[in-house]
């Protein structure tokens, strides 16, 4: 009997065996909490390392952004730089500040993770529903819609600018402009996410032509490519038209229109060009007889070193120069 | 057979290994459409009286041939169009909208407005105060004086709000004036400022002899006394106190509303109106705690944090808010900000396992910020236990505060280039640290704090993320080389 029972474990102990050797491998835990993107690296290496250079990331440790906000004192700034998940803020409802994880700034789990009891049942919002990975994303169209991303950035009026543009009507959204697909054609889209900081879409954004108008010349910036105002993120970008002689000798920048709006305390004209306008600037100083150069600069800061002498060259970015021979 | 079912038992359990959840506690907490009710039960404001066009326009007449009277003339027919009222407001209010109006016929309309008590005049004025809408610096000094001419109290939370904007320092100095006689006293800030940072001998002694002329009228010797007493619980009632009319208690009650807007602009000027409002506003903030928008309960939070010791009074309904989970994180803030230590066995259970990842370190904070041995134990505890890096390096922080930082300052270091961290914070935790320790003569302190600053960079100019990633690499480098000196020998 001993050894019937003892041969009986054994065929147990292999079928046993077999089984585990023949089962899929174990799926990966989910974590319990989300605390970290770096949870989110293993398995979304590619992703992980788009992010980890964007300025989502870095919006908590960008040192112009530190510096403005003085060091975060102004606790205002926090809200956006440091978000609670926009979905337990609500879709296109204001963001409330995070106390925890604040280095990581614009992370995985601000946009990603879903509050217990969402509707949904998931934990993380995706573009696919895979109930077979670790997080078990759910596919939510909300992710991806302008207004996911008016939380942080209509605080600055850039969604409203959008919707009035024919961008919105023909549903061409921020994604589509601000988180392209890749170009290698790998599945998802490039959480790099470009803005005001990669000077080469800022160029794609306006058109800089320059006439002969009667004794002087004018200029011509069109909104053609931007979504929304030309600047936008309100107050804290300027562009700037400026002008000098051609004429071999070095002249310095002269300043001759600021695309911009104002704070609060300002006494300025709300300045931004809207999208589709086109807006004719007139060089009055510029003698149509002369050759002349002329710049279109990029700001991501609206003050200069000296306001009385502002030096585009080294404090804003070049757009687009262009020359006007008679 | 014993192995066959313990296997099997082994690969029951394995299957049905569950994650450890967080826990929030569920909440008993009462909420409510809180501000909803106060705004539904506010007075319906009086419908304007119907004034006859043709008073309105020969009274607007009488203010333009005014401005070129002087003296007992000039006051004589002042009195003759104030006794209009209503319509005199109208006029005077037509005229200075009037991009036409030359400015002398302004002054005087700002004069008429100035000598009509009534709340219509003081919101005329009011809106000729508003930097936003009123450019000229002398219209917004000149209606910032007559306005305080006037007894109405509803102008009070804007002119308020106007500190957080006003550049032109005479508009500060009388909008200062207007609020201390509502024994609102938050203009003192300014007029410190300016008593000492002004850009001209005329404002430094206008500032000064105005904070004196307060001060006296408050029944202080010295402003310093004002000023300290006004930022404190003032539990005696040192500083005087006035009771709202029915219509700032109205405002007050928009201002709430505010918090829960979209527009954060909005929200931070109802923040900053409330946060600098007297003892009452109080007792609407903790009313306005249970309101059922969570934005909106957050923001009151923060307003009571930025009010400091002066919103003491609402210590105990804070630390029953502590309950209420996604507010607590403000609130735990706010009790530390206004410095209530009888909240410290709240905070302390605040930072343990199960409660929500936002509260916990707001809590570390928090207990970081108030002291004490309690404070000290827990954080210590926080700091060896916690289960993320991110807790452990907050929990150091609120240590170093504490003068912990011998104990935590390895971690502080790696997180200084730990990816995800917050490295900024980690640095300021350490330059502190290394301060305090230079402060107290410690071995090797002064010169490594030293080594620390050279390696500082330009103060003047703003430094790339590059180079900011480059100098805490060489910060983490330094100190791990110094650290083995700078920490006492392990026992």
């Amino acid at each position: 009997m001993r050894r019937v029972l003892g041969f009986l474990a054994l065929v147990l102990a292999a079928v046993a065996l077999v089984a585990i050797l023949h089962s899929p491998p174990p799926k990966a835990e989910p974590p319990a909490n989300f605390t970290s993107s770096e949870q989110c690296r293993s398995c979304h290496q590619q992703i992980y390392d788009e992010w980890s250079v964007s300025w989502h990331a870095l919006s908590w440790s960008d040192p112009e952004v530190r510096a403005l906000s003085n060091d975060f004192q102004n606790a205002d700034c926090i809200d956006c730089h440091a978000p609670q998940p926009v979905f337990a803020t609500g879709i296109a409802e204001r963001v409330l500040p995070r106390t925890s994880r604040r280095g990581e700034g614009v992370d995985c789990i601000a946009c990603h993770e879903l509050p217990v009891g969402h509707s949904s049942g998931g934990r993380v919002a995706g573009t696919r529903t895979v109930p077979d990975a670790p997080c078990a994303p759910t596919a939510l169209r909300d992710l991806g819609s302008s207004a996911f991303c008016a939380s942080c950035h209509d605080q600055h009026d850039t969604t409203k600018q959008w919707r009035a543009t024919d961008y919105a009507a023909k549903g061409i959204g921020c994604i589509d402009c601000h988180m392209k697909k890749r170009a290698d054609g790998s599945p998802g889209r490039d959480h790099t996410m470009l803005g005001g900081h990669d000077i080469e879409l800022v160029r794609s954004a306006v058109d800089f032509r320059g006439h002969k108008q009667g004794d002087h010349w004018l200029v011509e910036i069109e909104n053609v490519g931007a979504g929304h105002h030309f600047p936008t993120e309100e107050r804290a970008r300027a562009a700037d038209v400026f002008w000098r002689p051609l004429d071999g000798a070095e002249h310095p920048w002269k300043q001759v229109y600021r695309f911009r709006s104002p704070y609060h305390h300002e006494a300025l004209p709300d300045t931004l060009l809207p999208a589709h306008e086109t807006r004719t600037i007139p060089i009055p100083e510029a003698s149509s007889s002369a050759p002349v150069e002329v710049a279109l600069f990029y700001s991501l800061k609206p003050y200069w070193a000296d306001p009385e002498h502002p030096d585009p060259e080294h404090e804003a970015r070049l757009v687009k120069k262009l020359e006007l021979r008679p | 057979m014993r192995f066959v079912a313990l296997f099997a038992l082994c690969l029951f359990g394995a299957c049905h290994k569950q994650a450890p959840s967080e826990q929030t506690p569920s909440s008993t907490y009462e909420l409510r459409a809180v501000n909803k009710a106060e705004l539904a039960a506010l007075p319906k404001p009086a419908e304007p009286p119907a004034l006859e066009p043709k008073l309105v326009e020969r009274l607007r007449s009488q203010i333009v041939d005014r401005s070129h009277l002087l003296g007992k003339m000039r006051a004589l027919e002042l009195a003759d169009i104030a006794s209009s009222a209503d319509a005199a407001v109208v006029a005077a209010d037509a005229l200075l909208s009037d991009a036409k109006s030359g400015d002398e016929e302004k002054r005087s309309a700002i004069e008429v407005l100035g000598g009509i008590d009534t709340q219509a005049s003081a919101e005329a004025l009011a809106k000729r105060v508003d930097i936003q809408t009123s450019h000229e610096p002398w219209i917004r000094e000149t209606a910032a004086f007559e306005l305080g001419r006037l007894s109405s109290d509803v102008v009070v939370p804007g002119m308020c709000a106007q500190l957080k904007y006003e550049t032109d320092a005479q508009t500060v100095i009388w909008i200062a004036a207007l609020l201390a006689k509502h024994r609102n006293y938050s203009g003192l800030d300014g007029l410190r400022v300016l008593g000492t940072g002004g850009r001209t001998p005329e404002i430094r002694d206008h500032a000064l002899s105005m904070l004196s002329n307060l001060a006296r009228e408050a029944g202080f010797d010295d402003p310093d006394a004002l000023y300290a007493a006004w930022n404190s619980a003032d539990t005696e009632h040192k500083v005087p106190r006035e009771e709202p009319s029915p219509a700032l208690r109205a405002e007050i009650w928009m201002r709430v509303a505010d918090l829960g807007v979209f527009d954060l602009k909005h929200v931070d000027d109802a923040r900053f109106v409330l946060s600098r409002s007297p003892w009452w506003v109080v007792d609407v903030l903790v009313a306005a705690l249970h309101e059922e928008e969570p934005h909106l309960r957050a923001c009151v939070a923060q307003s009571l944090e930025r009010m400091g010791a002066r919103a003491s009074a609402a210590c105990p309904e804070l630390v029953k808010a502590l309950e209420e989970p996604r507010t607590a994180p403000a609130v735990a803030t706010a009790l530390a900000a206004i410095g209530c230590r009888d909240c410290l066995p709240a905070l302390v259970a605040c930072t343990h396992k199960g409660r929500g990842a936002e509260l916990r370190h707001a809590a570390a904070r928090a207990l970081g910020a108030l002291g004490s041995q309690p404070a000290i134990d827990a954080l210590r505890t926080l700091f060896e236990s916690a289960d993320t890096p991110d807790l452990r390096q907050t929990a150091a922080e609120a240590l170093v505060e504490l003068g912990q930082g011998a104990l935590v300052a390895p971690l502080l270091v790696e997180s200084l280039t730990r990816p995800g961290a917050d490295h900024d914070a980690a640095e300021t935790a350490l330059e502190r640290w290394l301060t305090q320790s230079a402060d107290a003569d410690a071995p090797g302190a002064k010169q490594a704090l030293e080594a620390w600053r050279a390696l500082a960079g330009d103060p003047n100019q703003t430094s790339t993320v590059a180079q900011t990633s480059a100098r805490h690499a060489a910060r983490a480098t330094l100190l791990s080389e110094r650290l083995p000196a700078l920490l006492p020998p392990k026992k």
